[in-house]
């Protein structure tokens, strides 16, 4: 046997966790024969949230993520309220919208502006000093400035509502503890018409990269797997929501299937790989690796009829026309998460808008106070901005934790981007497709 | 420009994202900072990193705690690249949230998560192929290299981190002569002493850039004590501390200036109890007086200062011990929390999820456990702004050896209810207290525990 030769990444950057990359190929370095995404670092979150006390338990997960401390904060109370029956007052329901998306909008704009615009605006074989948020920040200070300002806007909203940005602590079960101030409302209303331009010339933004890279987006990897998203159910529509919806999962041939969360397990399978400490979750229909599936944001496109907001309906349309023409069902192209990315970035800033704007967002009826805990079990899901989590809560009467599953977007994604890197890997090395596709000019030397 | 590297060790990237948080400021900041790692950022890879020369690297930041050997081993690479280690963050500087683990054998975490058949396939065993070994138990930080300056908050405080960064980049790019004090290239006309102004110029060392003293600031300190004090001058500064006690401006400003010369950190939270300064307050009784010139001044003798150093030092140290401007803030939480506190005792402990506490008084007093005061600020009160009680993310007050065993005879011990009523309600002592801190704790190792009998 002919010795292989392996390339490894280490780290994979741009990147919030901790990962290598591994390919391996064959000595002539003509044939790739394998892809390991191996995620390097856990921490034991479920375990060691056995014996807390349950209520306390979304003030130890939203650290898992500083990205999307928001999402686990409000799945983790979510799962809580359900193991033990609490309904939540209706203030606080849309305290909780706000707040989720809100972190939406900060965390798309961080992962467009910050991780991967510059790949677009300098090139993707542009020196590694150069790649970066920091060089964009020198050299377009006009964008540097917006991306910042519209960040700074929805991590303002954040701890507004959630006391802090990172590691928010305002959830708690029954509700929220903490209502919005007129004052702070005011002051982001007063602000929606200049982030609604930035958000526009963001648009514009990502539609140049969208016209320039549309070689890379219609070619480069385009992978069948099946996907994984979350949606509501209104009028027989699935429609886009990422706070209260269903379980949705749509085939590679794009049948979309709808679950309650509450039964995951019944669907979702968590297969143990050798070479990550990350698991990989399949669709258990399908089983592993056949059911592979991703989630974030093309997977959300994927699993909706439509978006929750005008404006977001408008640009989903768009997409869906330009990817798959007139009678396509499932978007399979990798490289479309980013103009995915972006109608959620709009519809996360018209549904922060529309909760702004609600009376009802600084009621102080946010608290249900008569929340008693018992044995139960309940599962909390939102889609947090890099894709599905769920929480699964086991309480005893007392209302300590006794049991925790949690997966995160790492695991629904982390088998579908291996699966996506060996197609690249695949068509870049074995059928030279790099020399087919056409590169733009980058915007930025 | 600077160089810096920010290392992820096992950790969430929220110090990243509360440092990405300063924004606007960011326009300011990240440009004069030539970034030589930064994973989450920038595209260098771990090979960039090792071909730098050792100690070739100004500032490296630490966020995270060691769970892995690859963690161990990067951290060690960052002490070997760096002059300065900041462990950032609560997991580098206590062990952090996830530090809860060490109350688990590493067989029990590792059953758990990968062989635990009710979610996983059946027949699963833990990963082992190019994944780096799991340690058995977190270590302290600390122990695994020397560690410069610790930033704690989990977060830190996005201010907090702007204002370290500012603060040890100021050092780096001022040119430090101990040869000679600030009074020998001060270029004021007038002397500030002489207007009865306080300025530490006489034992600070001279700076190039001469910094705001040159728009006619007094100096703090700023630069380090100096080998060559201005004696004439040194003298009108003791005069000057001595002469009647200090105002509210000259004790915030001594105190910074006290800072700087004993190479404290500058951020004020995250002083250690042996520092002289948080000593006046903490431990008052154990400082001896003495007189020098017919004034009385604490009897302060640190090692190669020079007599009038020691004198000044001593006789700012006895202003502050009487000075009612002085309230050590940087003392706990409580010291930044505006709630009242109208009661003095907890009828009933509560827990979280019960009612809805109120805005205005105290949580304790409402009977929700807040470890605010055993926490060392920083943070402003954050939390219980935003109506939550404290959590102990920064870590224990410098009069708290050990949160967990404080705790456990501090919250019984504030309350009216009946012993089998507490004894019930703490059911959970390590997770309630021990949130941030298990890794460093005194308490709850298990692992480790066993280790240190080995050794």
């Amino acid at each position: 046997m002919s010795p292989d030769k392996v390339y490894e990444v280490e780290p994979v950057t741009r990147l919030e966790g901790h990962g290598g990359l591994r390919l391996v190929m064959s000595e002539d370095g003509k044939k790739v024969k394998d892809v390991q995404f191996n995620i390097t670092s856990t921490r034991f979150f479920e375990k060691l949230c056995e014996g807390r006390f349950a209520e306390h338990v979304p003030r130890i997960t939203n650290r898992i993520c500083g990205i999307c401390p928001v999402p686990h904060h409000l799945a983790a109370t979510k799962s809580v309220e359900k193991a033990w029956d609490v309904e939540i007052p209706s203030a606080a329901y849309k305290l909780r919208q706000l707040f989720i998306n809100a972190k939406q909008y900060s965390s798309h704009l961080l992962h467009f502006y910050a991780l991967a615009a510059p790949d677009f605006l300098y090139g993707p074989f542009a020196p590694a000093a150069k790649r970066n948020v920091v060089s964009i920040i020198r050299d377009m200070p006009e964008v540097g400035a917006m991306a910042l300002k519209m960040m700074d806007f929805g991590q303002n909203i954040c701890t507004a509502i959630g006391g802090k940005a990172v590691g928010p602590i305002a959830g708690i079960v029954g509700g929220m503890r903490n209502p919005l101030s007129s004052d702070l409302r005011d002051g982001f209303i007063a602000q929606i018409p200049e982030q609604l331009e930035y958000v526009k010339k963001t648009v514009e933004i990502a539609k140049k990269v969208v016209t320039d890279y549309w070689d890379v987006i219609a070619n480069l990897a385009v992978t069948e797997t099946y996907y994984c998203g979350v949606a509501k159910k209104v009028n027989g529509e699935l429609v886009h929501e990422i706070y209260d919806g269903d379980l949705i999962f749509v085939t590679p041939e794009g049948e979309k299937k709808v679950y309650d969360p509450q039964n995951y397990l019944e669907v979702i399978g968590e297969h143990v790989p050798s070479h990550s400490y990350a698991t990989h979750t399949y669709y258990k229909p399908a089983g592993y690796p056949a059911g592979i599936y991703r989630t974030n944001s093309l997977a959300m496109i994927n699993a909706c009829d439509r978006m929750a907001t005008p404006i977001a309906e408008d640009a989903r349309k768009e997409m869906v026309k330009a990817c798959l023409g007139d009678d396509g069902k499932v978007i399979h192209n990798t490289f479309a998460y980013h103009w995915a990315r972006i109608v959620e970035t709009v519809e996360a800033f018209e549904l922060c808008v529309q909760y702004l704007k609600d009376p009802e967002i600084l009621s102080t009826d946010i608290k249900t106070l008569d929340v008693q805990p018992k044995a139960g079990r309940g599962v909390g899901m939102v889609d947090a901005p890099r894709g599905n989590l769920i929480y699964d809560m086991t309480t005893d009467a007392e209302g300590i934790c006794r049991k925790l599953n949690i997966l995160v977007a790492t695991n629904h994604n982390i088998a579908g981007i291996e699966k996506s890197v060996k197609h690249a890997a695949q068509q870049i090395f074995e059928q030279d497709v790099l020399s087919k596709i056409k590169l733009p000019d980058p915007w930025l030397k | 420009m600077a160089k810096v590297a920010f290392m992820q060790l096992a950790s969430c990237w929220g110090c990243h994202q509360s440092l990405l948080d300063a924004h606007l400021t960011l326009l300011h900041v990240l440009p004069e900072l030539e970034f030589v790692y930064w994973p989450a950022v920038v595209d260098f890879k771990l090979d960039d990193l090792k071909g730098y020369p050792d100690s070739s690297v100004d500032v490296g930041f630490l966020e995270g705690f060691c769970r892995t050997e690859a963690d161990v081993a990067n951290a060690k690479l960052m002490r070997q690249k760096c002059k300065i280690i900041v462990a950032m963050g609560s997991c580098a500087v206590l062990g952090g949230a996830p530090g809860m683990a060490n109350l688990f054998s590493r067989e029990e975490l590792e059953a758990r998560k990968f062989m635990d058949e009710e979610f996983v396939d059946k027949g699963s065993v833990v990963p082992t192929e190019h994944v780096p070994k799991i340690l058995d138990a977190i270590p302290d930080t600390h122990d695994v290299i020397k560690v410069d300056i610790d930033l704690p908050g989990c977060p830190p405080k996005t201010g907090n981190i702007i204002g370290l960064i500012a603060a040890v980049l100021g050092e780096i790019d001022t040119k430090v002569d101990i040869s000679k004090s600030m009074c020998d290239v001060c270029p004021l006309q007038n002397c500030l002493l002489d207007e009865n102004k306080l300025c530490y110029g006489p034992i600070t060392a001279a700076a190039d850039p001469i910094g705001r003293i040159a728009e006619g600031y007094p100096v703090l300190g700023e630069f380090g004590l100096t080998n060559a004090v201005h004696q004439a001058n040194a003298e009108k500064l003791f005069s000057k501390i001595t002469s009647k006690p200090m105002d509210h401006s000259e004790v915030r400003q001594s105190v910074e200036a006290l800072m700087f010369i004993l190479g404290s950190n500058p951020l004020g939270f995250l002083a250690k109890k042996a520092d002289p300064i948080r000593k006046v307050r903490l431990d008052p009784e154990s400082l001896s007086m003495k007189s020098v010139l017919d004034k009385e001044i604490v009897d302060f003798t640190a090692d190669g200062y020079p007599e009038i150093v020691n004198h000044i030092i001593g006789a700012v140290m006895a202003d502050l011990k009487q000075n009612p401007e002085y309230d050590d803030s940087a003392k706990t939480v409580c010291s930044s929390c505006e709630r009242n506190l109208k009661d003095k005792e907890v009828v009933r402990y509560k827990r979280d999820y019960e009612g809805l506490p109120d805005q205005e008084t105290c949580f304790l007093l409402q009977g929700y456990v807040c470890m605010g005061p055993l926490t060392t600020t920083g943070c402003g009160a954050t939390c219980i702004r935003a109506n939550s009680p404290c959590l102990g993310c920064y870590g224990p007050a410098a009069n708290v050896d050990d949160y967990i065993s404080k705790a456990t005879s501090y919250f019984p011990s504030i309350c009216t209810d009946t012993p089998e009523n507490i004894t019930a309600f703490f059911k959970d002592t390590a997770g309630l207290f021990g949130r941030f801190c298990i890794p460093t704790s005194k308490l709850g190792h298990k692992i480790s525990d066993s280790k240190m009998e080995d050794k």
